[in-house]
């Protein structure tokens, strides 16, 4: 893998969550939604941050008790099936991606005691892919199916 | 109960929250389902606006009761609680139904008994009174859609015993997650290869409602895999 590259979020339907225990993905487009560990969930934030595949390596070397090696093999197939389920695109590292906070934050890492390193797994869920599809908020405003009197929110697109 | 032409009775559960565009339209398209006997029940969460007018003009056909405003789940909860009907549909009050929908779904009851929930197909229409300037910022999907939805749904009664009422703590997403504990203890599902609920679609979505609905049904998925891998 190109390790100049960095990563996007490939669209305004892909949902995350970041629970203590594992990263929460939905794919509304499709209907899929995917669990991952602590690992891939670390991973998750540094793309979301356009950190470089480069960086990302030096971040996980230093926040994880792991050989370079495994983690670069690891991480390049973590980030390939992350690709191929459509939830997130490459770019080339550009002026927002987060490069310099990365190293630091890497520098700073390495003094902190290690995490274990669990190769990042993506584990895919597609039993209510087809409810996931029906998508039922069309007559939902910002608060949904309004709970009390005083949070509706006037509508001003029905006339 | 069956009556004496050895149907079963299906109750029709129509919530209903400051709906009074729409809900005539709602209540007849389920007193013109040529499937009988079936006991109509609008449960008005609170409304303001002339909902309740609109309801009560219906007189026998179709039972009013009142709730302090407490959300959809609590609605469609109150319903269940008032029915009589040892099967169970709900029709959302801005959604329609085809004339055959309970004929058709019941059919297939009649085929498997043990079967516990039939859906249908949905097809989505922009509400055809809006001005055109904002039906073209509506996305309405032309096909047809299986119909993972309440309003194109009968169940059994005994599967609200079984998985549950409505959770009432979700803002959006409710049925989903009252679904999945279904799916979880294994009730039997069919969807129906034939078009029963028409959705209304009169709103568009912003960043922030979508937002928020994503974040809901994370937290609703995420409460299922955590009780699967307790299980």
């Amino acid at each position: 893998m190109d390790k100049s590259l960095c990563f996007k979020i490939a669209n305004q339907k892909i949902a995350h969550e970041s629970f203590e225990d594992e990263l929460i993905l939905v794919n509304f487009d499709t209907g899929a939604y995917y669990s991952t560990g602590k690992a891939g969930s670390y991973i998750w934030s540094l793309i979301n941050r356009n950190v470089p595949v480069a960086f990302m390596i030096k971040k996980i070397c230093a926040r994880y008790e792991a050989n370079c090696d495994e983690v670069e093999k690891s991480l390049d197939v973590f980030l390939t099936e992350l690709q191929k389920e459509g939830l997130i695109v490459s770019e080339t590292a550009n002026r927002g991606s987060d490069v310099e906070g990365a190293g630091e934050e890497a520098k700073t890492e390495r003094t902190t005691e290690k995490f274990g390193f669990e190769a990042p797994i993506l584990q895919k869920y597609t039993d209510i892919q087809e409810l996931l599809l029906v998508d039922p908020i069309h007559g939902v405003n910002e608060l949904g199916w309004p709970y009390k009197k005083s949070d509706t929110v006037p509508d001003s697109q029905n006339t | 109960m069956n009556t004496a032409e050895n149907q079963s009775l299906v109750s029709v559960i129509i919530p209903v929250y400051n709906c009074e565009r729409y809900l005539a339209e709602a209540i007849e398209s389920v007193i013109i389902q040529n499937y009988r006997p079936i006991e109509i029940i609008v449960i008005d969460d609170g409304s303001t606006d002339g909902s309740a007018d609109v309801a009560k003009k219906f007189g026998q056909a179709a039972r009013y009761c009142f709730l302090q405003h407490s959300g959809i789940s609590a609605a469609r909860n109150r319903g269940i609680d008032l029915a009589h009907g040892t099967f169970i549909a709900f029709l959302d009050a801005d959604d329609i139904w085809v004339q055959n929908k309970l004929a058709l779904q019941m059919a297939v009851f009649g085929k498997k008994s043990d079967l516990d929930m039939v859906f249908g197909l949905l097809k989505h229409f922009r509400s055809p009174e809006l001005p055109e300037t904002l039906k073209a910022n509506i996305n309405c999907p032309d096909e047809l859609m299986p119909g993972y939805s309440p309003s194109a749904l009968v169940a059994k009664r005994d599967v609200f015993s079984r998985a549950g009422l409505f959770e009432t703590n979700w803002q959006v997403g409710e049925f989903i997650d009252w679904f999945l504990r279904a799916h979880e203890i294994g009730i039997s599902v069919i969807m129906l290869p034939e078009l029963v609920t028409l959705r209304r679609l009169y709103k568009t979505g912003d960043k922030s409602t979508q937002n928020a609905y994503f974040s809901n049904y994370i937290k609703i998925l995420k409460a299922s895999l955590d009780r699967k891998r307790r299980a």
